[in-house]
C-alpha cells in the first residue's frame, strides 16, 4: 500500500479549475518530484494533501486513512508535514524556538524536546543559528529552517514546497543533499520544485502538471524524454529562447 | 445625553403616532450617526487607522461652536463653517504630529496613539471647562417643533439630520468625481501603486484625516443646537460610529448611512418597545450577530 | 561546542528569571516594614495589582497575540463574584472568587470562539463591542444590584473576610500574593509547549498549524487561563474598594488600562506588565494627589500624553527602550530579539 495515495483530485475556484482530476502514488521512502509550468497546480495541490485547502472533490488517503479535508494541524499529527514556498519563520522567536514548536508535537517535556530539535538543527547546518532570531537570517537559513521545523515533528511523509528556490547554487546543493540525507533516514519525500538540477538527480518518480491535470509521470528518465512533457514545460523555456535568439538576429540584420 | 437625542413622545398618542414618532426618531439620529461615522469610515478605509478620537473630536467642536454661541452669539446654522474648518486642521495636525509617526512600527500602535489622544482631549477639556452640562440656548431653531403624522419633529434634530445627507451627498460626489477624491481611492486600494503613479500618499492621508475631522466637525456644530456639551459627550458617539463603519464595511459612504439609519432604528425602537436602557446593548448585540455571519459588515466586500 | 554552551546559556536564562521573581517578592516582604505611610502602601497594592492584570492581559494579547479591549468584563464577573458572596450571602468572598473566576473564564471562551474569527481591528471593535453589553447588562441586572451595585456591610478585618478598614497590611499581603500566583504562572507557561505554542500562534497561525498545533484550542486555553486569572484581580478590587458597581469595573476605560500598562512595559516580555504598572500607577496617583491644585483631570492629561509619546517613540514599551539602551540586550526573550533586529 502507497504512504500517500491522491485520487481524482480536483480543487475549483470559482469556474477556474487549478487541479483537475489529479491521481497519483507516493510510496514509502521515495523522493518523488512534482513539476510543472507555473499556474499549473503544484501548491494548490500541495494545500489540498496538506489540508490548507478543502477539495472540490477526489480523495487524499495517507497510510490508510482518508484525510480529505481534515484540518491542516491534524494532519500534521498524523505524521504528513508541510513546508512553506514563501518561508514563514516565526520571526520573533530564535531558531532552537522554531524548532521547538515542532518538536513539541511528540512530547511535552522541555529538555526532550530541546535535545530533538537539536538534532534537526544540526541535521540542517543551523548550529551556527541555533539562538539568533529567525526573522533575521538569510533566505537560505530560512529554508533549511523550515526543513528543520517540519523535521521536528517525525513526520513519515514532508511536503517540500519550492525548498530550492531563490538560492545560490551552492545553497541549492546543499539543500540537495539535505533532502537525500531525510531520505537516508527513512522519510518520505514529495517535493514540488523548478530547479530541474535539484529534482531530477535524486527523485525515484516525477509527476508533471500542467494546466491543472497530471499529464505525465514516470522515472525522471522517463519524464525528460517524454514529448507532451517537453511540449508543456520542459521545452517551453528551450523554444522560448530559441524564439528570442531569433528575434535578435533578425532585429541585427535590419 | 443621547436620551435627549431622542425625544420620546409625551402625549399618549395612538399606535400610529407612537411608531412613526419612534420611526421618525430613529431615522434623523441614523442620519447624524452616518455623518460622525463617515469621518471614521474614510479614515479607516483609506488608512487601515482606527481614530479613537473621533468622539473626542466632536466633543471639541461642540464646545468650539457652544463658544463661538455663547460668547460670540454666533449661532449653530452658521458656526458649522468654523468649527469643520477648525478640526480640519485640528485632525490634520492630529495625523501629522501623532499618528503618522507611529503608523507601521505596530498594528495597533495608531490606535492606542488616538486612544491617547482621546485621553488627552477630554480631560483637557474637563479641566478648563468643568464636567458641567452645558446648553446653548436662545438659539434660532430652538424650540421649533413640526408635527408630522401624530408625531413630532424638533426643528434643531430635523435639520441637522438632513443637513447631514447633504454633507454626506457632497462627500461622496467628491470622492467618486473629482481629482483628489480619486487620487484618495487610489491610495486606499494600493498605496505603493498609487505612489508610483506620482501620488503623495502623505499628502493624501493628511487630506483624509482633515476631511473625516471635518465631517464630525460640521456634526458636531449643528448638533450643539440641541445637545448639551460635556466633556464625555463624545464617547458614546465614537462607539457607535465603530459600529456604524463595521457593519456599513469601510471606507464605503452609502455602506455607512445604511448601516447608521439601520442603528438609528434599532435603537429607536428597542428603547421605545422594549426598554430605554436596552436599546444600546440592541445596537451592539446586532453588531455583534451580524459580523458573526458577515465578517466583513453588511455592506463591506 | 557550540550546543552544549547554547543549552547552557538557555536553562541560565530560565533560571534568571526565576530567582528575578524570587527576588522582586523578597523585596516586597521586606517593603512595608520600611514605609509607615498609608498613601505609599496604597500606591504599592495598586502596583501590585494593576501589574498582575497587565500580565493576566499579556497571556492572550502579549504572547498570544489576540488584542482584546474586553478583558473588563471578565474584571468585573470577578468583582462580582466577590461582591456577591459578601453582600448577598453574607460570608466570606472565598468561594464567590472561585465563581466568578470560572465564570469569567466560561464567559471568555463563548465570547472568543466565535470572534476568534475576526481578524485585526474587526476583533478589536467586536471586543469593545462585548463591553458596552455587558455594562449594561450589568446596570439594569437588579440580583446583582442594579446600577447602584454592591455596598459591603460593616465586618470585622480578617484574612476570613479578606478585608481591612484600619491599616493596609493585609491588603499589601494580599495584593503580593496575587502578584506571587499571576506572575508565578505565567512564567511557568512560558516556558513549557503551551507558551511555545503561543507565540508560534502569535507569529504565523498557519505555520503554527502546520506543525501540528490547534491554533483555536491554543487561542481558547490562553483566553480562559487569561480571564480567570483578571477574574481574581477583579475580585481583589472588589475587596479593596468595599464596594463594586458596573461602571467601577466594565468600562472601556478599564479594558484600555489592561491593555496600556502591558503596552507601557512591553508586551510579550515577562517583566513588561510589572514596569508598566511601576510607572504609570504611581504616575497616575501621586500627579492626582499633588497636581490637584491644577484642578480635575490633569493626572489623565499626563497619562494620554505619555500613552501618546510611547507609541510615537518606542511601540515595544519600557522593555523596548531597555533593550535600545543596550540595558538587558543579551536577554533570551523579547528584550533579545530587538536587538537582534537591530544590529544586522
Amino acid at each position: 500500500m502507497p504512504l500517500l495515495e491522491i485520487r481524482g483530485l480536483t480543487m475549483k475556484f470559482g469556474s477556474l479549475a487549478a487541479n483537475r482530476d489529479v491521481s497519483f502514488d507516493v510510496e514509502e521512502g521515495q523522493i518523488v518530484g512534482l513539476i510543472g509550468p507555473n499556474g499549473s497546480g503544484k501548491t494548490t495541490l500541495f494545500n489540498c494533501v496538506s489540508g490548507a485547502y478543502r477539495p472540490t472533490a477526489g480523495r487524499v488517503t495517507f497510510d490508510g486513512t482518508d484525510i480529505t479535508g481534515m484540518p491542516m494541524y491534524k494532519i500534521a499529527r498524523m505524521g504528513l508535514t508541510r513546508t512553506f514556498q514563501i518561508v514563514r519563520p516565526l520571526s520573533e522567536m530564535t531558531v532552537l524556538e522554531n524548532v521547538m514548536v515542532g518538536a513539541y508535537l511528540h512530547c511535552a517535556d522541555r529538555a526532550r524536546a530541546i535535545e530533538t530539535a537539536d538534532l534537526c538543527i544540526k541535521l540542517c547546518y543551523l548550529e551556527e543559528w541555533r539562538d539568533r532570531p529567525s526573522g533575521a537570517m538569510t533566505i537560505g537559513n530560512k529554508k533549511r529552517l523550515e526543513v528543520a521545523r517540519a523535521m521536528a515533528t517525525s513526520p513519515r511523509l514532508i511536503l517540500l514546497d519550492e525548498s530550492a528556490a531563490g538560492l545560490t547554487s551552492t545553497e541549492v546543493n546543499d539543500m540537495v543533499s539535505l533532502i537525500v540525507k531525510l531520505r537516508d533516514e527513512g522519510k518520505t519525500i514529495l517535493m514540488v520544485e523548478h530547479i530541474m538540477e535539484a529534482v531530477m538527480p535524486i527523485s525515484d518518480k516525477v509527476v508533471v502538471l500542467s494546466g491543472g491535470a497530471k499529464i505525465a509521470e514516470g522515472s525522471p528518465g522517463e519524464i525528460s524524454r517524454n514529448e507532451e512533457v517537453i511540449r508543456a514545460y520542459l521545452g517551453e523555456k528551450f523554444s522560448r529562447r530559441l524564439a528570442e535568439a531569433n528575434a535578435r538576429r533578425e532585429n541585427r540584420d535590419e | 445625553m443621547a436620551e435627549s437625542v431622542c425625544s420620546r413622545p409625551s402625549n399618549g398618542g395612538t399606535i400610529l403616532a407612537d411608531f412613526s414618532q419612534v420611526l421618525i426618531d430613529g431615522l434623523m439620529n441614523g442620519a447624524i450617526y452616518a455623518l460622525v461615522a463617515a469621518g471614521l469610515s474614510l479614515i479607516w478605509g483609506v488608512m487601515d487607522v482606527i481614530n479613537f478620537a473621533h468622539g473626542e473630536f466632536l466633543m471639541v467642536a461642540m464646545y468650539a461652536c457652544y463658544w463661538l454661541g455663547s460668547l460670540l452669539g454666533i449661532d449653530p446654522l452658521f458656526s458649522w463653517v468654523l468649527t469643520g474648518a477648525f478640526l480640519f486642521f485640528l485632525s490634520a495636525a492630529s495625523y501629522l504630529l501623532v499618528v503618522r509617526r507611529c503608523i507601521g512600527r505596530s498594528a495597533m500602535a495608531p490606535l492606542l496613539a488616538t486612544f491617547g489622544l482621546s485621553i488627552f482631549l477630554k480631560n483637557f477639556c474637563l479641566n478648563r471647562f468643568t464636567p458641567n452640562f452645558r446648553l446653548l440656548s436662545g438659539t434660532i431653531m430652538e424650540g421649533r417643533v413640526l408635527h408630522v403624522m401624530g408625531a413630532s419633529v424638533p426643528l434643531p434634530q430635523l435639520v441637522t439630520a438632513l443637513f447631514s445627507l447633504v454633507v454626506l451627498g457632497c462627500l461622496y460626489y467628491f470622492i467618486k468625481r473629482t481629482r483628489i477624491g480619486w487620487a484618495i481611492q487610489a491610495t486606499a486600494m494600493d498605496r505603493e501603486a498609487a505612489e508610483l503613479m506620482g501620488i503623495d500618499t502623505g499628502r493624501i492621508f493628511t487630506l483624509v484625516f482633515g476631511f473625516g475631522g471635518m465631517c464630525v466637525g460640521i456634526a458636531g456644530g449643528f448638533m450643539t443646537s440641541y445637545l448639551a456639551v460635556f466633556p464625555e459627550v463624545g464617547a458614546l458617539f465614537s462607539l457607535i460610529a465603530f459600529v456604524v463603519v463595521a457593519l456599513g464595511g469601510f471606507g464605503s459612504i452609502p455602506g455607512a448611512l445604511l448601516a447608521a439609519l439601520l442603528i438609528g432604528l434599532v435603537e429607536s425602537f428597542a428603547g421605545f418597545y422594549i426598554a430605554p436602557v436596552i436599546k444600546y446593548v440592541a445596537v451592539f448585540a446586532l453588531y455583534v450577530v451580524v459580523i458573526l455571519i458577515r465578517p466583513k459588515g453588511l455592506f463591506g466586500w | 561546542m557550540a550546543e552544549a554552551g547554547g543549552a547552557v546559556k538557555k536553562t541560565d536564562t530560565e533560571g534568571r528569571i526565576w530567582l528575578g521573581l524570587l527576588a522582586v517578592l523578597a523585596l516586597l516582604a521586606v517593603i512595608p516594614g520600611a514605609i509607615g505611610n498609608a498613601f505609599h502602601a496604597h500606591v504599592l497594592v495598586l502596583i501590585l495589582l494593576y501589574a498582575s492584570m497587565a500580565q493576566s492581559w499579556n497571556i492572550l494579547g502579549g504572547y498570544c497575540g489576540q488584542i482584546s479591549f474586553g478583558h473588563s468584563v471578565f474584571f468585573g464577573i470577578g468583582a462580582y463574584g466577590a461582591g456577591m458572596a459578601m453582600v448577598r450571602y453574607g460570608s466570606a468572598p472565598w468561594l464567590g472568587v472561585l465563581a466568578g473566576a470560572l465564570a469569567a473564564s466560561a464567559v471568555s471562551v463563548l465570547i472568543s470562539w466565535p470572534c476568534f474569527k475576526l481578524r485585526g481591528h474587526y476583533f478589536a471593535i467586536a471586543t469593545f463591542a462585548v463591553v458596552e453589553i455587558f455594562g449594561r447588562l450589568f446596570l439594569v441586572w437588579d440580583w446583582i444590584g442594579g446600577a447602584l451595585g454592591l455596598d459591603y456591610p460593616i465586618m470585622d478585618d480578617s484574612w476570613t473576610h479578606f478585608l481591612w478598614s484600619s491599616d493596609k497590611t493585609g491588603y499589601y499581603t494580599g495584593a503580593v500574593a496575587l502578584f506571587a500566583l499571576v506572575f508565578g504562572v505565567v512564567r511557568s507557561i512560558e516556558g513549557r509547549r503551551l507558551g511555545y505554542y503561543m507565540r508560534a500562534v502569535r507569529e504565523g497561525q498557519e505555520t503554527a498549524e502546520s506543525l501540528g498545533v490547534n491554533s483555536t484550542h491554543v487561542k481558547l486555553t490562553a483566553m480562559a487561563l487569561s480571564a480567570f486569572m483578571a477574574a481574581l484581580c477583579g475580585a481583589f478590587f472588589a475587596q479593596y474598594n468595599y464596594r463594586v458597581d458596573p461602571p467601577m469595573v466594565v468600562s472601556l476605560d478599564m479594558s484600555m488600562k489592561f491593555v496600556l500598562i502591558t503596552i507601557l512595559g512591553g508586551m510579550g516580555t515577562f517583566w513588561g506588565p510589572l514596569l508598566g504598572a511601576a510607572v504609570l500607577i504611581p504616575l497616575q496617583e501621586y500627579t492626582r494627589t499633588y497636581l490637584a491644585s491644577l484642578g480635575a483631570g490633569v493626572d489623565q492629561v499626563i497619562y494620554g500624553l505619555l500613552i501618546i509619546f510611547m507609541m510615537v517613540r518606542q511601540p515595544r514599551g519600557i522593555m523596548g527602550f531597555l533593550a535600545e539602551f543596550g540595558i538587558l540586550g543579551g536577554r533570551s526573550d523579547s528584550a533579545g530579539k530587538e536587538a537582534g533586529d537591530a544590529s544586522p
